[in-house]
């Protein structure tokens, strides 16, 4: 679609906009911006064998920011009333009322975008809402009674598959009009899993990637299916292993939790504009080893994380943290980026209009190192393998972080023995990262549904190749 | 803030334009909210956020079928379009003999200008902006000097809620809500930074404490500074009321009526069974005039009452919606608990309600030596099994006496056996949280350092 269909969407001429951000800016704010979005959310979900449940979700309004120095006025309007609109750029407006003890930074970044084009990560060849639910239920069928019939011990399965398709419009007092186009595709699976002697376990599986129905395929349906009794076995033999400080090995993909807990969000620009992260006074510093970069990146193509432009008109782009052991660079919005007198990176994100962008990540991953996973593994005398997680959490004053194995394995003398679950892992993220001390060659990106919830919800990805940690602390017996 | 005249309008003639369509039954949820936050950096105004959401959420059924729907637009003609297509989508599913609206006779019957619970300050709309303004400066005031960052955030929300379904069901009901908090960073050695966060919440502006704050969050921010990691083992556990409920979360999702239905739960089977010790009670009050969680009706429009969920440790009820009631073969009782309490109890001494106060320092000291836990840091809970392992942070204490903060350590078990270690419930829940939970205090925990 063209910029024509976008302003046709939401009712506005570019004349219209001028005339907003001028209204924005008429109590002596430095920077305004317009966020239009239209969402249409679809699922359908399958529960005790039968499609028998689905929904369609609306969302549509639009959020207008004043920035004066660093100081931020939001408000939004779920109406396209012109009066409405007025009213939400008056309210924001107000920020501009309060002196500020901040400059205006580098104007926002003004010129430093030059030359950087919205990317073309995504877009959908097939919305989804074009194809109706009739297409999507054979697929979710086939997804339910592909798990239903995998293992005789389930008794519950859970299936859905859900779409949404955002429309985003965005102008600035600076760079004017950009918008970009959204699909995104989800498909999930739990089952339910009891043994003979009475024992129920519980595993699930799912993918997400920023496309239409074209995703929606029976390779891909089969995959998470198998995806959901992969491991049963060793859940319901699992034990909890004697917990303390020892060597964790975290095996390629959804080990990335580690960098989106142990560094990613310290990294965030908000927290060092306010002197909050551990990481403040590290830029330009060695903080890992030489073999080690780690990259957030919006450009990886269909990836759930990824961004034309972000929710500030910037271009996604892949952004060194990073390289060869040296911190390289923050996370930016606009504000931080100002504050930093640099550019900002396309981190500038939101769950929706509801919400003023903040410093978010994308999907962040660790490039490949030299080593073998097996050889890693074969390091260790003592210690822990796992690969299988759920939530994480960060305290970014500390750096102490933590994240949730579902399942693993001990290590002993270099060799995987017996499977653990339901383990917590904590540790500190400047010291977890410098104790890194051997990086696989087997790098994956975890495409399921990875949502950070960093005061608002963003979708997200991760990844990194098989690593081992040092030490980190986990739980288990005392 | 208020449900206007012609919003409530609008969502009754959605039900009749649903039924026109097709559907054979239908409810529709009104949901509306304003909120306004001030946030101050560094005693330096920094943000002001406005917002205002409305959105209509439907429940249709046509043919045995079911589905749920929602739309932010209000506009009549969309609407129709939008019921429409959604009841032909309905159409499509497998037909599900279990989804339909309750039964009347469980309905909420009273009337509902949507203040009983008193829980909606009068004052909302009267209070001026340069007044939260105020509110916000004043509290990030108080932050000290020292501290390399000082966030204060000041807010305030009024939701209200109008149901009404095809069988007749109206109800209304509205809620505001005060918070003030703040979040100091203090410096420790070499790079090393520790923060404190302390917050305050009420249904009233009159009953917001905002004054100190930011002086108990920098209080806590310095008692974190120089952790130290301690050795692995079993320890007597205080869990300090601020974060409490995140130990008795689990038994309230366990006892969700669909997480039973679908194997889901670790009580599974447990009604009327004693699967917690013989001193734990839990009830819920959901008319308590004045306090947040307090409502007349579920989201069905169920009458809501007084009842036992857990007595003398054994589980006294599951929370059982339409579906889930149908689907188990099991009388509805509410969708969910409204303002839950943990009746307080003394292990040690054999002392239960109406028995003293025993708040954190009696806790303390009558628990000896062991971990305070002031905070969880991730974490999770096996729905099926109950196991658990948490991060958490807190302090060593030792006969009363709180000595050093620790750091980076994690508590591992499962929830039945730890809460039949348990040895206090506290008689101090915060009473701007709709979960009654007090501090607590567990023997015999697994720390991991």
């Amino acid at each position: 679609m063209d910029k024509t269909a976008y302003l046709e969407h939401f009712k506005v001429t570019e004349e219209n906009l001028r005339e907003l951000t001028g209204l924005a800016l008429s109590k002596g704010g430095d920077f305004a911006d317009l966020y239009f979005e239209h969402t249409v959310y679809n699922e359908l979900s399958m529960r005790d064998g039968q499609v028998n449940s689905g929904g369609s979700h609306i969302d549509y309004g639009m959020g207008i920011r004043v920035l004066k120095g660093e100081k931020t006025g939001y408000a939004y309007t779920e109406s396209t009333e012109w009066e409405d609109i007025r009213r939400a750029a008056l309210n924001a407006a107000m920020i501009a009322d309060s002196p500020s003890g901040t400059e205006p930074g580098y104007a926002y970044s003004d010129g430093l975008l030059k030359n950087r084009i919205p990317g073309k990560h995504y877009w959908s060849v097939a919305r989804i809402e074009e194809y109706g639910a009739a297409k999507r239920l054979p697929l979710l069928k086939r997804l339910g009674d592909r798990v239903a019939e995998s293992d005789g011990r389930v008794i519950k399965v859970q299936a859905k598959i859900a779409d949404s398709f955002s429309m985003i419009m965005m102008y600035n007092s600076i760079d004017g009009l950009s918008f970009d186009s959204r699909p995104l595709t989800s498909v999930t699976a739990a089952g339910i899993f009891k043994d003979g002697a009475g024992n129920t376990e519980t595993n699930s599986a799912s993918r997400s990637f920023r496309m239409g129905f074209d995703l929606l395929s029976a390779k891909l349906i089969d995959e998470v299916a198998a995806d959901v009794t992969k491991g049963i076995d060793e859940r319901f033999a699992a034990i909890r292993p004697k917990g303390g400080e020892m060597p964790v090995v975290m095996g390629a993909g959804g080990s990335g939790i580690l960098l989106h807990e142990a560094i990613g969000h310290a990294f965030e620009a908000d927290f060092i504009r306010k002197k909050q992260s551990v990481f403040s006074e590290q830029f330009g510093k060695t903080v890992c080893d030489p073999s080690i970069s780690v990259v957030d990146d919006g450009t990886l193509a269909y990836n759930r994380g990824s961004v034309n432009v972000d929710d500030e008109g910037v271009p996604g782009q892949k952004t060194y943290m990073v390289r060869s052991g040296k911190l390289e660079s923050f996370l930016h919005d606009r504000i931080s980026a100002a504050h930093f007198k640099t550019a900002p990176t396309g981190n500038g994100r939101r769950e929706s209009f509801r919400f003023p962008p903040i410093p978010r990540m994308r999907s962040t991953y660790m490039e490949n190192g030299n080593c073998s996973p097996e050889d890693i593994i074969a390091e260790v005398r003592h210690g822990i393998y796992v690969d299988d997680f759920s939530n994480g959490q960060v305290k970014i004053g500390e750096g102490d972080f933590t994240f949730y194995v579902k399942n693993g394995r001990l290590i002993e003398n270099g060799k995987l023995t017996a499977p653990i679950k339901d383990i917590n892992i904590i540790g500190n993220g400047p010291k977890a990262l410098s104790d890194i001390v051997a990086v696989g060659n087997d790098l994956k990106i975890d495409n399921g549904t990875w949502t950070c919830g960093k005061e608002q919800n963003c979708v997200v990805t991760c990844g990194i190749p098989t690593v081992l940690v040092r030490s980190l602390t986990v739980g288990g017996e005392a | 803030m208020k449900i206007t005249e012609n919003e409530r309008k609008i969502a009754l003639d959605s039900l009749d334009c649903a039924l026109r369509a097709g559907a054979s039954a239908a409810k529709v949820c009104l949901n509306k909210s304003v909120m306004s936050t001030y946030s101050v950096l560094d005693k330096e105004f920094d943000k002001l956020v406005h917002s205002a959401d409305r959105s209509l959420y439907f429940h249709i059924f046509a043919d045995g079928k079911y589905g749920n729907f929602s739309t932010n637009r209000f506009e009549p003609g969309e609407l129709k379009g939008f019921l429409e297509s959604s009841v032909e989508t309905v159409r499509m599913l497998a037909a599900d003999g279990a989804r339909c609206l309750p039964a009347k006779e469980l309905y909420y019957k009273g009337t509902s200008s949507g203040h009983e619970m008193e829980i909606d300050d009068p004052s909302f709309d009267d209070v001026p902006p340069e007044r939260k303004k105020e509110i916000a400066m004043e509290c990030a005031a108080a932050a000290p000097g020292t501290a390399i960052s000082a966030e204060t955030e000041f807010s305030e929300q009024a939701d209200g809620l109008f149901i009404a379904d095809t069988q007749g069901f109206t109800g209304l009901g509205y809620e505001t809500t005060y918070a003030i908090s703040s979040e100091i960073t203090v410096k420790g050695k070499g790079n090393s930074r520790a923060s404190g966060y302390f917050w305050s919440a009420s249904p009233m502006l009159s009953g917001l404490k905002y004054e100190d704050c930011a002086t108990k969050a920098y209080e806590r921010a310095t008692a974190r500074l120089n952790p130290k990691k301690i050795k692995s083992g079993k320890y007597i556990m205080v869990v300090e009321n601020y974060v409490a409920s995140r130990l008795f979360a689990p038994i309230m999702a366990a006892l969700n009526g669909m997480a039973i239905e679908q194997h889901n739960s670790f009580l599974t089977d447990s009604l009327g069974k004693r699967v917690f010790p013989e001193w734990l009670d839990v009830i819920d009050r959901p008319h308590v005039k004045g306090a947040p969680g307090s409502r007349l009706f579920d989201s069905e429009g169920v009458a809501t009452k007084d009842c036992d969920i857990i007595s003398r440790g054994t589980v006294g009820m599951y929370f059982i919606n339409s579906y889930a009631s149908r689907k188990l073969g099991m009388p509805q009782t509410v969708e969910s608990a409204s303002r839950p309490v943990i009746v307080p109890f003394d292990r040690t001494s054999g002392k239960g309600t109406g028995h003293g106060i025993s708040s954190l320092d009696y806790i303390l000291r009558q628990s000896g030596s062991g971990i305070l836990v002031t905070g969880f840091n991730g974490g999770n809970s096996n729905p099926v099994t109950g196991a658990f392992s948490f991060g958490i942070e807190g302090f060593r204490f030792e006969n009363g006496e709180i000595l050093y903060p620790i750091s980076e350590m994690l508590i591992t078990g499962d929830i039945l056996s730890l809460w039949a270690k348990s040895l206090f419930a506290g008689t101090d829940p915060l009473e701007s949280l709709r979960w009654q939970v007090p501090t607590l205090a567990f023997e015999d925990v697994d720390f991991n350092g």
